[in-house]
């Protein structure tokens, strides 16, 4: 059975590309676009990687951020901060597995994502 | 006879008070008084004798002795002036001497009489010079009426010799009794001489006491008369020196308006008179007195002496002129400077503050600080102010004051009490008027707030721009990679290229949008830095995507942190993540094969470094300075590094963070660069 992972971006191309990186890395995609509906739905589900857009219409990244890291039932999830904004990433990367810079790379998602499900970490065996 | 004393006294007493202890002119008119009494006690009887007794019975060798005596006393009279008047006593003596002589001519019988004669002038002579004038006068009238005696006994009758004895010890009974009564009245004098010479003393003492020197001066030589000690400190050696060369060592009396002559002052106007002179001491030096004179008058109200004393004023006169050179450069000073009294009232205010206020000091003086209350303080303000000084502080600060005129003005103010015995009694203010430096700062200001608005909308600017090209970016190479999977279908070799390409070229200008941020923000002059305490792995977070390039290109992309290294490090990552995303960018881009390293380790006690190393192509050592300059001067570097902005900016990122860059390459050996940081103390653990 495939791990679940959830995509919260707001630009559809983006949420297209991140969607395909990951879904080709061997996971069940959900995307979001929405912050608070992002929120409702982690709440509700376990999930293992999340892609998570620190700029987003409404409720921000950075508060999703911290509220997968205070659920209890996300505990093993990893996740993928993406920013175009270096600084703001920067300022609470401490909260992220991975930062990746917009603009971020089909291929390196990708690759980055199996290894997660592969070998549990991102970093090169 | 003592009556005969009395009245001799009176007869040879000047009319005038002067002391006769002091008066040779006295002794003169004694002298001429005795002379007159030889001749008419002894000479002139002689003489007539002569004249009316027969011719044939006439002596007349001893006629001519008579007329050789008159001639000698005549001497004497022209003699007898002081001190010389003891000449003429000893021209008479002489007269009589020859007179004597004669007398014991051979073949008269008179030898014994000459011979007691002769004892008796030696007598008058002794007395002469032991009991003095008197003395010598109450001989004289002895010997004389002896004499006499003697010449009419042997011209009238015949001679006895026994007879002229007994008359000759009869004349020196008399003579004896002179010398006792003389003696008697000489005591007297004695004890009014003594009781004069204290009181002399006394007066003496008593202006020996005046510490300043203190003397009489004659109107007409200007000399000196009386002097207490302090003038004769001054060099008074001679007796009747003049005061101009005592005090001032010169040679004429003072004069003119520089160097007023108070005598003359004093001469002329009949009253007391002060001034300042410089006199001079023994050795030269200088100094200031302050010279008083009295006029003297005598009994027909002739000034003719002057009694002048003179204090040193030279303490005063230099803090004087000390007062006058501080008051020369308050009258001059830059600064207003304005006295008050302890009420706030103004007593002074120098032509700077007239300037400043437009108010002249006769409109100031009088009146209280607040003729130039703008209004544009607080009432607390002023009130501070003055608990401030009341309380013996010094007040300063900047204060809008109102000129005459109405307009105000800026003043940075120096205000402190002035304190008597702990009392304040007045209030010196300085005042700068910095109107033109306030409208300069608030014009400084004005521009720099303008500057930093343009520059914070610069920044927001670009990273609005940038934030928004990114995603856009993102999408182009994401869906150019997208493409490149095969997603969307079969693509075939020269689609992968032009794919490859359209994501490469994105890359680029993304790379190209991070380093303009990064430049405009070191360009804006600081850079924001947000030291805090992180993991060193923090720094590798962002790597990832280099690494997926470097092991997309088949080269090893190896991390390491020595365990040397503190496991909290306290900076700001973000431009250390900068630095090392521009060197791992560098490095992964040109090298073809082998590996890539980056390194987070130790350097020795106090330092940290960011290592990156490659086998790439290297660089020649005489482009190691150059490839760290502006990209425009770096045209060399840029064809063979392909880079140079990333480096330029690298380098000035290390230096803002207080760190040193340094590379180790050689062509065909690949690069390090080592960037060193202190730790920062106290905060790394």
């Amino acid at each position: 059975m495939k791990p679940e992972a959830l995509i919260i971006e707001d630009d559809a191309g983006q949420r297209e590309i991140f969607s395909a990186a990951v879904q080709q890395a061997g996971y069940n995609v959900t995307c979001l676009s929405d912050g608070a509906q992002a929120l409702e739905y982690l709440k509700q589900h376990t999930v293992a990687l999340v892609v998570l857009d620190l700029h987003l219409p409404g409720l921000g990244g950075e508060h999703i951020a911290r509220s997968i890291r205070s659920m209890p039932h996300l505990k093993a999830t990893r996740l993928i901060l993406a920013s175009a904004d270096d600084r703001l990433a920067g300022m609470i990367s401490e909260l992220a597995d991975l930062v990746l810079l917009k603009p971020i790379s089909f291929i390196q998602l990708r690759d980055l994502a199996t290894r997660l499900r592969t070998t549990g970490d991102f970093s090169a065996p | 006879m003592k009556m005969l004393l009395a009245s001799l006294d009176r007869l040879l007493t000047p009319s005038s008070a002067v002391p006769k202890e002091s008066s040779g002119w006295y002794r003169a008119r004694l002298t001429m008084t005795v002379s007159a009494l030889v001749l008419a006690f002894y000479f002139i009887p002689e003489l007539v004798l002569h004249l009316i007794v027969p011719q044939d019975q006439v002596d007349w060798r001893e006629t001519s002795i008579i007329l050789g005596g008159f001639a000698l006393v005549a001497l004497g009279f022209l003699f007898a002036r002081t001190p010389r008047y003891r000449w003429g006593i000893w021209l008479t003596l002489g007269g009589w001497t020859f007179d004597v002589l004669f007398d014991i001519a051979p073949g008269e019988g008179f030898e014994w009489s000459a011979t007691i004669e002769v004892w008796l002038i030696f007598g008058l002579v002794m007395a002469f010079l032991l009991l003095d004038v008197r003395g010598y006068i109450l001989f004289a009238i002895a010997q004389a009426a002896a004499t006499a005696a003697v010449v009419l006994w042997r011209h009238v009758t015949v001679a006895s010799l026994n007879f002229t004895i007994e008359i000759y010890l009869a004349a020196t009974f008399l003579l004896g009794l002179g010398v006792w009564l003389r003696q008697l009245d000489y005591s007297q004098c004695k004890q009014a001489q003594a009781a004069l010479q204290a009181q002399k003393d006394y007066l003496q003492k008593v202006i020996d006491g005046v510490q300043s020197p203190f003397y009489v001066v004659d109107v007409h030589d200007y000399r000196i008369r009386l002097a207490n000690r302090a003038a004769r400190d001054l060099g008074l050696v001679e007796e009747r020196v003049t005061c101009y060369a005592l005090t001032h060592h010169r040679s004429e009396p003072c004069g003119g308006d520089e160097h007023p002559c108070p005598l003359q002052h004093v001469r002329v106007r009949r009253e007391p008179h002060t001034t300042e002179h410089i006199h001079f001491r023994p050795d030269g030096s200088a100094y200031y007195v302050e010279v008083r004179g009295y006029p003297l008058f005598d009994a027909q109200g002739n000034v003719v002496q002057m009694v002048e004393y003179s204090v040193d004023i030279t303490e005063r006169k230099l803090a004087e002129a000390e007062i006058r050179k501080l008051q020369q450069a308050v009258e001059h000073a830059a600064s207003g400077v304005a006295i008050t009294d302890a009420e706030g009232v103004y007593e002074y205010v120098n032509p700077t503050f007239e300037r400043m206020t437009g108010y002249s000091r006769q409109e100031v003086v009088g009146q209280t600080p607040r003729l130039l209350k703008s209004g544009y303080h607080s009432t607390e303000f002023y009130a501070e102010l003055w608990k401030t000084i009341k309380s013996g502080q010094v007040w300063q600060g900047e204060m809008v004051n109102r000129r005459k005129d109405g307009s105000l003005y800026w003043e940075l103010q120096t205000i402190a009490p002035v304190q008597v015995n702990g009392k304040i009694t007045h209030f010196v203010a300085i005042k700068l008027d910095i109107t033109a430096q306030k409208e300069l700062e608030k014009q400084l200001r004005e521009a720099k707030e303008a500057a930093e608005q343009a520059s914070a909308f610069k920044s927001r600017l670009m990273a609005g721009v940038s934030h928004d090209m990114r995603t856009p970016l993102g999408s182009i190479i994401g869906y150019a990679e997208l493409l490149m999977s095969g997603a969307f279908g079969e693509v075939n070799e020269q689609q992968q290229q032009i794919l490859q390409t359209i994501a490469d070229s994105a890359s680029r200008l993304s790379d190209f949008i991070r380093g303009m941020l990064t430049r405009a923000e070191l360009e804006s002059g600081k850079l924001r830095l947000q030291p805090r305490s992180f993991s060193p792995d923090e720094l590798f977070k962002s790597l990832s995507t280099y690494e997926h390039v470097a092991q997309r290109k088949g080269l090893a992309f190896q991390r390491e942190i020595d365990p040397a290294l503190p496991g909290t490090l306290y900076a700001d990552p973000y431009w250390l993540e900068q630095i090392l995303i521009n060197l791992v960018d560098n490095a992964v881009k040109y090298t073809e094969r082998g590996s890539v390293w980056v390194r987070l380790r130790r350097v020795d006690e106090r330092h940290w470094a960011m290592e990156v190393q490659d086998t790439g192509m290297g660089i020649p050592a005489k482009l190691h300075e150059r490839i760290f300059e502006e990209f425009e001067q770096a045209e060399e570097v840029k064809r063979i590094q392909g880079v140079g902005l990333g480096l330029s900016i690298v380098k000035e990122l290390v230096k803002r963070l207080g760190g040193e860059i340094r590379l180790r390459s050689a062509p065909g050996e690949g690069s390090t660069f080592t960037v060193i940081f202190p730790l920062e103390e106290g905060k790394e653990r």
